[in-house]
């Protein structure tokens, strides 16, 4: 058993190293939680973390992005400072003032210029204080290519909600949670859990991965953007109040089968769920479905407010209902 | 290599229009004892084989096209309207020499002249729509017996050494890497080696799709060339790459993670020979790896560019020594492969 719930779990794994491309460290820590869950891990070239256990009947694959965004570093100027590109999706106002963390621990300060206009900010004109003062000293601490990431731990709001700057890790510990709710039954599918790389790039490890392991479905565990906050006009899905059915997304509509039984999961289950119809927001849904000859794909979400802000809120109480119903999902294999 | 990358840039090969490129790969590589094939997208897929097999399939790419133009419509007087095929800043194309069509005729990029140009025209660089190649008939009947739309057009540019070592060509994006190729077929190779001389790379990464795909590589590595800023009144991150700094290996751009073991294989050979090398200060632009990485299973994919200076014009320059480098560290990546140990 794990010795966790899922506040200690997701705290576990937002303080694990791991930007797009660069996902080693936080994969060695899945890798070490996902162990006594599965019967065969590897890595493929991607970078993907793929957990397989053995089962009689369809394979499904259940994947979550573990990859965060970050900021490289370009170049050294001569007073020291370090110029950064970002690593995916950044808000550049946001970030300015935030602690960031190098893989070796190193820790900077992200600073704007004087001058800055923080409506027009972008990410690369931000750079790093690194504590020094000339470029010597600075060559000494970090070099270019070198990758930083959001410092801040998780932080706990009220009795069941947490901030963390990796929503998406919220999706990762509910893979866990469901791997291991699984661990004393018999599940009548071969399951594939995957955790994604390079999902902030724009989807790119889940491609790869899928083509190898060729799923009859496949269900994907992200992170939903709520937006749901007191100034909202309308929002696409509340905290607390379970789980999102992600029925839309950019270049992707969840295959009816699918949603149909993670309806009627739900409902067996009484697990409260919500739907998720957002036709911008990326999705890896959207490369699974069109993989090989096609897979029926669907999704479930953990709502999660402010996408975009240093730090995003989700709902513990909503984690741990993913985890179930992800866990009846794949206890009940793909047939409905 | 040198002979190779002269003769490599002053052949034609727009997008989707390779052969005149393809057909001297084809000699050159057959006749270094390679097995070659060209697929149903253009793709020449050369296999030659090593001292050993080779634990892992390695395949190394380089793309044959170019950016260029293709005819539109031919119009009263003789003039063919066009549209740039690849990303062409408009700005360099006005007065251009040009060669039109598989009979590589002559012709010149016109635009109206400075007597009826507005004020507000002055200002701003002239759009493709505004521009028209002269074929030098004498009315649009004859212009339609020299050429059609949709045959395609390149700069007429030739190879020329100048200044210290540098030299002066079209295309070197990225006949470079298709030099290297060829030089590397025409030596004893340690492993089995894929070479894969792609197409359509310009709009889009199109062809490397597919050779990926045919060939299965476990390992990639993309022999590019990628732009450099290193011009007067540009300061620091704004230079991308510096000619003459050395290759600048792949590490993370617009369209691809490169492999973190094969980037910091590439870093730890060029130290130990002694090679100077970079990468690129902004996260921009892409090379065939985009499409190679996530073909199959996914793929672990290396880079190796040599930095050019306005790149995508007719007149690109490069250094001999940057792209000298280039082809040893290639040459040392492929014996690192076969030994085993770049990893599983």
């Amino acid at each position: 058993m794990m010795a966790f719930g899922p506040y200690e779990l997701l705290a576990e794994l937002t303080a694990a190293y791991g930007p797009s491309g660069r996902e080693d460290g936080v994969r060695k820590l899945l890798a070490g939680l996902a162990k006594p869950f599965a019967d065969e891990i590897r890595t493929d070239a991607m970078g993907n973390l793929i957990c397989r256990r053995k089962g009689n009947g369809p394979r499904v694959l259940v994947a979550a992005p573990m990859d965060t965004p970050a900021l490289m570093v370009t170049g050294l100027d001569d007073k020291g400072f370090a110029r950064v590109n970002a690593i995916g999706s950044l808000c550049a106002p946001v970030l300015a003032g935030a602690q960031v963390r190098f893989e070796n621990g190193l820790q900077a300060l992200v600073c704007a210029p004087e001058e800055a206009d923080f409506g027009k900010l972008k990410p690369e004109e931000l750079f790093l204080d690194l504590g020094v003062s000339k470029k010597a000293e600075a060559e000494k601490l970090v070099r270019p290519g070198d990758i930083a990431v959001l410092a801040a731990g998780p932080l706990r709001l009220g009795q069941t909600r947490v901030a963390t700057p990796f929503a998406n890790r919220a999706a990762c510990a509910a893979l866990l949670l469901a791997m291991e709710k699984l661990v004393s039954d018999n599940p009548a599918s071969e399951l594939c859990f995957v955790f994604t790389a390079q999902n902030e790039v724009g989807c790119r490890g889940i491609g790869p991965a899928v083509f190898a392991l060729e799923p009859d479905a496949a269900l994907l565990c992200e992170a939903a953007g709520s937006f749901d906050s007191a100034s909202a006009g309308h929002s696409v899905c509340a905290l607390g109040k379970g789980p999102a059915l992600k029925l839309m997304g950019a270049g992707f509509i969840a295959h009816p089968d699918v949603a149909a039984r993670l309806r009627k999961l739900a409902k067996a289950k009484k697990i409260a769920l919500q739907t998720e119809v957002a036709r911008s927001t990326r999705t890896g849904a959207s490369v699974v479905q069109e993989s090989r000859s096609g897979v029926p794909c669907g999704g479930v979400a953990i709502p999660c407010r402010g996408n975009d802000n240093a730090r995003s809120v989700v709902d513990l109480a909503d984690l741990q209902s993913a985890a179930d119903l992800i866990a009846a999902y794949c206890e009940n294999g793909a047939e409905s | 290599m040198l002979k190779h990358l002269k003769t490599l840039c002053e052949l034609s090969g727009v997008s989707s229009f390779e052969s005149p490129v393809r057909k001297y790969i084809e000699k050159c590589a057959i006749r270094c004892g390679a097995s070659v094939r060209t697929d149903a997208l253009g793709n020449l897929i050369a296999f030659k084989k090593g001292k050993k097999k080779g634990s892992r399939t390695l395949m190394l790419a380089a793309h044959m096209d170019e950016v260029g133009f293709m005819i539109t419509k031919i119009e009263d007087g003789g003039f063919a309207r066009f549209a740039p095929v690849g990303g062409i800043d408009r700005r360099v194309v006005p007065g251009r020499h040009v060669l039109v069509g598989e009979k590589q005729l002559h012709g010149l990029i016109g635009l109206k002249p400075i007597h009826l140009t507005t004020d507000e025209e002055e200002k701003k660089a002239p759009e493709f729509k505004d521009l028209y190649i002269d074929l030098g008939a004498k009315d649009k009947a004859e212009a339609e017996t020299l050429v059609r739309p949709g045959d395609c057009v390149v700069f007429a540019s030739r190879f020329e050494r100048f200044g210290r070592g540098m030299v002066k060509a079209k295309a070197i994006d990225d006949r470079f890497g298709c030099a290297v190729m060829l030089q590397l077929l025409e030596e004893e190779l340690p492993q089995d080696v894929t070479f894969a001389f792609t197409v359509q790379e310009e709009v889009g990464c199109r062809g490397a799709f597919g050779a990926a795909f045919s060939v299965r590589p476990d390992i990639a590595l993309i022999l590019e060339g990628t732009t450099s800023a290193d011009i007067a009144g540009v300061e620091g991150p704004a230079k991308i790459t510096c000619v003459g700094k050395g290759p600048v290996f792949g590490y993370l751009d617009g369209s691809t993670i490169y492999d973190r073991g094969l980037f910091e294989l590439l870093r730890g050979e060029a130290d130990s020979l002694g090679i100077p090398w970079q990468i690129k200060s902004r996260i921009a632009g892409g090379t065939d790896a985009r499409a190679v990485q996530r073909s199959r299973e996914g793929v672990r994919v290396a880079n190796i560019s040599a930095p050019v200076r306005y790149l995508h014009s007719a007149a690109t320059v490069a250094s001999l020594k940057d792209m000298d480098n280039g082809y040893r560290l290639a040459k040392r990546f492929l014996e690192v492969v076969a030994s085993g140990k770049a990893g599983k």
